[in-house]
């Protein structure tokens, strides 16, 4: 049964901070999960007509949360933005320390995946969700959920690996 | 340089990359301008349509009255105005114009749902598809690029359920037919008469996507796969040239280019067309002379460096029509400075548009030197994949959707226009949801019952298990599959099956809504048949991934690990062997909890009480995994590696086993033949007992998943299939496939194994 005005703001504005947190972890900074969870917002009212039970709101608005999210990864991933420019600068970046695990490194490595690995790793290892909650949230098969985030973090495990040489031929360069 | 890194400490490098992001809550300002902005949207429903003035800080105004025809439309600009303003605002200061309430417009208050259907809830997509299948699965679909080859012939291309789709008009889009291939989703096409190409690409490193390019010989009825490579912004001049932008890689100043129709694609011959530090992001040849390339660069809060280069010597040369920078070093020409390129259509004669997103549609008729932009108006609509074509004959198209096209069914608008103002075209030429479209809507449930696992008795006897999403079925056959009974069982999930003799073995999830097998809120059970599959018992209780029996009390196992953390078993720490001695009704680990090291059992075969085989997998990708077999003599106290494949070259690979596809299921028999099939419609076959596997033949099993196999001791050799061959068979169906042979040729047994209409969603 569709729920009032009211009720669909207070139950959609009680989700925000979660959509926060998720957007956060997708997107890699705090700036576009923010507008990210207006654009969630805007798009959850726009569709409140199909919530037809206010017990399924959670995962209704996560999952558009996590659409809305996967858009501006695509919509990003589709020219180089300034990230990869700097990564193919063969100068030294000065932010890039000896240590090899730095936070720098992680976030260079997620922002070279595609949209669908950065989503999955944001839920398993940011949300902490399982395989069947991510497939959940996803709508996808458990056994889909389960290949893109063995394949993701694979992805992950190279690029950080690569970040790393780029981090340590940076310093050999520099000495 | 190939730096190591092991996969348990990427997940700890992950983990604490997102322990340390997590902002916690949002904003507190930021949340009540958001719950303000949904009051004030509230307060306004039912107000007469208003009138809208925005965003003159980016020149982009829409004025218009909202009306019931296009309020979702508007409402999707206006929502995506705002969001860009805010962005702009956040850098530039309080936008000169437009207020809070505008982000829940008064017109997005009307009934706008997308579908008219929304209301009579027929099949309405829904993003509230946890729960939900159908509605889940009719969302899926979006509409990604147009092209025409006049006023009348046009097709666009998007996704459907995470295939390709293509919808195609013969009467200026009046009428639209739509096919699914069975591809990634679509995102470029270009028509040429009755010819048309359309490619779907993927970005960057993306093992789940399989880039490939289509072509049609009759105006996009009907499409082949004629190449593999991701090659975007398809524009061919006649049957064998055309051009396209290189969408494998992050960007490359080159175009590509083919001149076999298609089949084969290599960088452009002649100058790159874009100058260093750009990226040719949309090409466009008019004809074999005259070609135009939109060149991107680094891009920030909407706005993006750019260029547009021309050349009339097919490419041997490149001039800069029009060029600008966010650094801003002096513009050539008159291109805006927001907006990222997606799309480019341009006339000989020098007319042409382009579409962008964040700036919508943006046109020239002077060869790109200068840009304007073509205000929707009436046609309304964001650009979530912004997409224009432009006929010789004064047609003139947009492809405009809903931003919310991934939560609820879209709408899809197609304006034509004269060149100076848009027309809608009638009211609105929308495209056939898929939801509502006879040629796209499932001719079965959206997700029918399958058989996923089956076993035989004997050559003639066999049962089969699988279901939906929330049921259970078993399936029987006496007749060697040709004919097959089916009727519901216990529980939401059984999948797991083994026999010996007479006697079967289930494993059985019973899972509340919203729960899948594998959650803690589901109770697993053992089941037991001693009649052939006609009666079962529940006869204990266990979690198990795999189960295989060498006599009819000693059984073997895989499952989740006592003192395992989290009993997660995605992380490869949690799987290990278990035993059973009483037929199945109370199991332990092995001592040997770990047999394949580092990797982890994935399916277990035994044939007698003290042989059987282990088939091992450790994390892969891009459809590669490192994996290995197995085999016990001594009921699984030993293992000894028969073969194994940790990487494409290593040394410590043993016997010979494809890396490719990951190792689901594994099936021996007593004199060590045997096959292993994989996620990823693979099937490996051995006749020396694990030690080298040989790939079966591919052509029968296109298209199709192997699910589960069985082999008869002296007989034949039966697998499980399940998949969607688009176009000549149902949607979702099962079929049986059988090999006298040991694995070298299968031939399909019977029709589909029936599916049985889904009991009435709890």
């Amino acid at each position: 049964m569709a729920i009032d005005e009211a009720g669909f703001i207070a139950l959609l504005t009680g989700r925000l901070d979660d959509a926060n947190r998720v957007a956060t972890w997708i997107l890699g900074d705090a700036t576009a999960a923010e507008d990210a969870v207006q654009e969630s917002a805007a798009r959850a009212w726009r569709s409140r007509d199909s919530l037809r039970d206010d017990a399924t709101m959670p995962a209704w608005f996560g999952r558009i949360v996590v659409n809305t999210c996967r858009d501006e990864l695509r919509r990003r991933g589709r020219r180089p933005s300034v990230a990869d420019l700097r990564l193919a600068d063969p100068l030294p970046d000065p932010s890039i320390r000896t240590n090899p695990e730095d936070r720098d490194e992680v976030a260079r490595a997620l922002g070279r995946l595609n949209p669908d690995a950065r989503v999955v790793l944001a839920l398993r290892y940011g949300a902490d969700l399982t395989v069947p909650a991510i497939a959940a949230r996803l709508g996808i098969p458990e056994g889909t959920a389960k290949t893109r985030l063995r394949d993701a973090l694979d992805a992950a495990r190279r690029a950080m690996a690569a970040e790393r040489a780029a981090a340590i031929r940076a310093e050999e360069a520099r000495a | 340089m190939s730096e190591q890194l092991d996969l348990a400490r990427a997940e700890a490098l992950l983990r604490a990359h997102y322990a340390e992001l997590d902002p916690g809550a949002l904003r507190p300002e930021t949340s009540a301008q958001i719950r303000a902005q949904l009051e004030a949207a509230a307060g306004h429903r039912g107000r007469a349509p208003t009138q809208l003035r925005l965003d003159p800080v980016r020149g982009a105004s829409l004025t218009g009255r909202l009306g019931l025809g296009w309020s979702l439309a508007a409402a999707a600009v206006v929502a995506l105005l705002v969001v860009s303003w805010i962005a702009v605002g956040r850098l530039a200061g309080p936008p000169v114009a437009g207020s809070p309430s505008a982000l829940l417009s008064p017109g997005a208050s009307a009934p706008v749902v997308a579908s008219p259907g929304a209301s009579a809830g027929s099949g309405v997509p829904s993003p509230s598809g946890d729960t939900d299948a159908p509605s889940a699965t009719a969302s899926a679909s979006d509409q990604r690029a147009i092209a025409f080859a006049d006023r009348n012939h046009g097709i666009v291309v998007g996704g459907y359920q995470g295939q390709g789709a293509v919808w195609a008009t013969a009467n200026e889009g009046q009428d639209w037919t739509s096919t699914i291939v069975p591809t990634a989703p679509l995102d470029s096409v270009t028509v040429l008469g009755s010819l048309a190409w359309a490619s779907a690409t993927c970005v960057g490193a993306d093992p789940g996507c399989t880039p490939a390019v289509l072509e049609s010989q009759d105006g996009g009825a009907t499409w082949a796969v004629i190449a593999a490579t991701s090659v975007g912004s398809l524009s061919f001049v006649d049957a064998q040239h055309g051009f396209g932008v290189d969408a494998g890689s992050q960007g490359s100043t080159h175009v590509l280019a083919t001149t076999d129709g298609g089949r084969t694609w290599a960088t452009a011959a002649g100058a790159a067309p874009c100058e260093t530090g750009f990226a040719a992001a949309a090409v466009s040849f008019a004809d074999a002379n005259n070609g135009w390339v939109a060149c991107e660069a680094e891009s920030a809060v909407g706005n993006s460096s750019k260029e547009v280069v021309a050349t009339s010597d097919g490419g041997a040369s490149w001039t800069v029509r029009s060029r600008i920078r966010l650094a801003g070093n002096s513009p050539v020409g008159s291109l805006p400075l927001p907006g990222t390129f997606r799309s480019l259509d341009m006339l000989a004669s020098g007319t042409g548009v382009a579409a962008t997103w964040n700036e919508g549609l943006i046109r020239t008729t002077d060869g790109g030197a200068t840009w304007t932009r073509l205000p929707l108006g009436a046609v309304g609509g964001s650009l979530q994949w912004p997409g224009a074509a432009i006929t010789g004959d004064g047609g003139l198209f947009a492809l405009t959707m809903d931003v919310t096209s991934n939560d609820t069914s879209a709408t899809f608008n197609l304006g034509l226009t004269d060149g100076r103002d848009w027309k809608p075209y009638g009211e609105f030429a929308r495209l056939p949801a898929p939801g509502t479209s006879p040629t796209l809507e499932p001719a079965s449930p959206p997700q029918p019952a399958l058989a996923s696992s089956v076993a035989f008795f004997d050559a003639t006897h066999g049962i089969a298990t699988g279901g939906d999403a929330n049921h259970a079925y078993l399936w029987r056959t006496a007749d060697g599959g040709k004919s097959w009974s089916v009727s519901a069982h216990g529980g939401t999930s059984a999948s797991i099956m083994a026999i010996h003799g007479d006697r079967a073995w289930m494993a059985v999830s019973t899972c509340p809504a919203g729960a899948q097998a594998g959650d803690s809120a589901c109770t697993a059970s053992i089941e037991r048949s001693d009649d052939r599959g006609a009666t079962w018992a529940v006869i204990g209780h266990a979690t198990l991934t795999s189960m295989s029996f060498g006599n009819a009390k000693v059984g073997f196992g895989i499952g989740p690990l006592p003192h395992s953390a989290s009993g997660d078993t995605t992380s490869g720490n949690g799987l290990g062997p278990y035993t059973t001695l009483d037929g199945g009704a109370t199991w332990s680990p092995l001592a040997n909890s770990r047999p394949c090291g580092s990797l982890d059992p994935v399916s277990v075969s035994f044939v007698s009480a003290t042989q059987g085989w282990l088939g091992c997998e450790g994390m892969g990708g891009a459809g590669e995994a490192s994996k290995g077999v197995m085999e016990t003599i001594d009921g699984g106290r030993t293992w000894t590696w028969r073969s194994r494949v940790y990487g494409p070259s290593g040394s410590t690979n043993i016997g010979s086993i494809s890396i490719t596809d990951y190792l689901a299921f594994l099936s021996m028999d007593a004199d060590g033949r045997g096959m292993w099939v994989g996620l990823r419609n693979s099937t490996f076959r051995t006749s020396d007992g694990g030690r080298t596997w040989v790939s079966c033949p591919p052509g029968e099993f296109d298209a199709f998943q192997t699910s589960g196999a069985a082999i008869v001791p002296g007989g034949p050799w039966f697998v499980v299939q399940s998949g969607s061959n688009i176009g000549t068979d149902p949607v979702g169906a099962a079929r049986l496939m059988r090999s006298d042979d040991e694995g070298a040729s299968w031939t399909q047994v019977g029709g589909f194994i029936p599916s049985p209409s889904a009991p009435a969603a709890p």
